[in-house]
């Protein structure tokens, strides 16, 4: 279990997005949160490969859902991730 | 109206000339320091030239410099051991022929003082322009400019100056060459195609940032009444953080054990700093700094390349209780390591 998850007490599966910069990563944010998407900015867990040290956290079952989202917007993004 | 602004402008400049210790008419308002750096940068050096610098800079020197190398400029970047400038090193580097020595004098990343006035004296002598980043000291550390061996020196608005984010701004020298990094319109010599001579115009072609040179002037006014006391409370409550962290065996200390500027970083064991740095603003409401402070090689020189650090930095309005929440954050997270 990561130091994150030992303080916010996650136990169910989470996916996170990676976006390219703070600028994305906060646009991606805004579009979600509009669209209904449980999206929370959280840190990237060490060992993933990243240039950008903030995810977006969201349900693994909005994955598609967001993947359109994030196309349709243009947003700069690294992957998706399930943790 | 036109006249009435620039008569603040002017006022904001005289302001920073007598914090400073120098000439109004040889302080360049810019947007940040790594503007200031920039203009420096690329305003003296070109294809053929050397520049010497060491690995604690910031990106904002070092990613001009890697730009500059793509032009045709010899970069040596001396390994700084221990998080220190090796002025014997320095010396060595100077035996070549070197247009300009570029050094920060505190790190961004440690808070270590480096030696400024040995480093722009080996420079001067050597016949290199010797430019001060003093993003991190100003307003902290006495720096009187003209008394410094000092060609150019760069600077910010917001952190030891307290005054607006946006705001910065270079000393030059009377007497260095520089080229500008921008050309247009100064509101003099209109009827001249060519960027005037004259200083400031040269170097501040477009419309001042107006609202953030007011905020800059007033910020140097408020310094300059009451000294570099009002850092004093800032000093102590980040040596009392030093002193209090570093008997945690999970922390590591990367910063000086006597605190010069209240900057202290640390790890927790192994655990990514980014991670801990949001678990402290999420769950403590302690802001800090993780990850690398735009400093890669400076990571590298301390072995932290790929973990990064926290940084705690106190400030002017910070207490006891900041100091004491803290370090109970602190302490909280080493229990769950």
């Amino acid at each position: 279990m990561s130091l994150w998850d030992k303080f916010a007490n996650t136990s169910t599966q989470r996916a996170l997005l990676i976006c390219s910069s703070t600028h994305h990563l906060l646009l991606a944010e805004k579009v979600l949160l509009e669209n209904g998407v449980t999206a929370k900015v959280v840190p990237v867990p060490g060992g993933l490969v990243t240039h950008c040290s903030s995810g977006l956290e969201f349900p693994p079952s909005q994955e598609a859902q967001v993947r359109e989202l994030i196309a349709k917007s243009g947003i700069a993004h690294e992957g998706i991730h399930l943790l | 109206m036109g006249l009435e602004a620039a008569r603040f402008v002017l006022a904001a400049r005289e302001q920073l000339g007598e914090l400073l210790g120098v000439d109004s008419s040889s302080l360049i308002f810019t947007k940040n320091t790594t503007e200031a750096l920039n203009l420096a940068l690329f305003g003296s050096l070109g294809p053929g030239s050397r520049v010497v610098t060491g690995a604690m800079e910031h990106n904002s020197v070092l990613r001009p410099l890697e730009a500059l190398r793509g032009r045709g400029v010899d970069v040596e970047v001396l390994p700084a051991p221990g998080g220190e400038l090796d002025l014997e090193l320095l010396e060595e580097a100077l035996k070549k022929r070197t247009t300009m020595v570029v050094l920060s004098h505190v790190s961004n990343v440690t808070g270590a003082v480096l030696p400024l006035a040995q480093a722009g004296k080996l420079a001067q002598d050597a016949g290199a322009l010797f430019l001060a980043d003093v993003a991190q000291s100003l307003g902290y550390l006495p720096l009187n400019l003209s008394e410094l061996p000092v060609d150019l020196a760069a600077f910010p608005g917001h952190k030891g100056l307290l005054g607006p984010m946006g705001t910065g701004g270079l000393y030059v020298r009377p007497g260095v060459e520089l080229e500008p990094l921008l050309y247009g319109g100064t509101g003099s010599f209109s009827d001249s195609l060519s960027q005037p001579q004259v200083m400031p115009d040269r170097f501040e072609a477009g419309t001042p940032n107006l609202p953030g040179i007011m905020g800059l002037g007033a910020a140097a006014k408020f310094i300059q009444e009451r000294g570099q006391e009002i850092h004093r409370s800032a000093l102590l409550l980040g040596q009392k953080f030093r002193e209090q962290v570093a008997d945690l065996p999970q922390i590591t200390v990367y910063s000086p054990e006597q605190v010069a500027v209240p900057v202290v970083s640390v790890n927790f064991g192994q655990e990514a700093s980014e991670e801990v740095a949001t678990i402290l603003s999420e769950f403590f409401r302690v802001a800090v700094r993780g990850g690398l402070h735009c400093a890669p090689l400076a990571h590298r020189t301390l072995g932290t390349g790929s973990q990064g650090a926290v940084r705690f930095s106190f400030g002017y309005g910070n207490t006891q209780k900041d100091l004491e929440g803290a370090i109970g954050a602190v302490q909280a997270i080493c229990q769950k390591l």
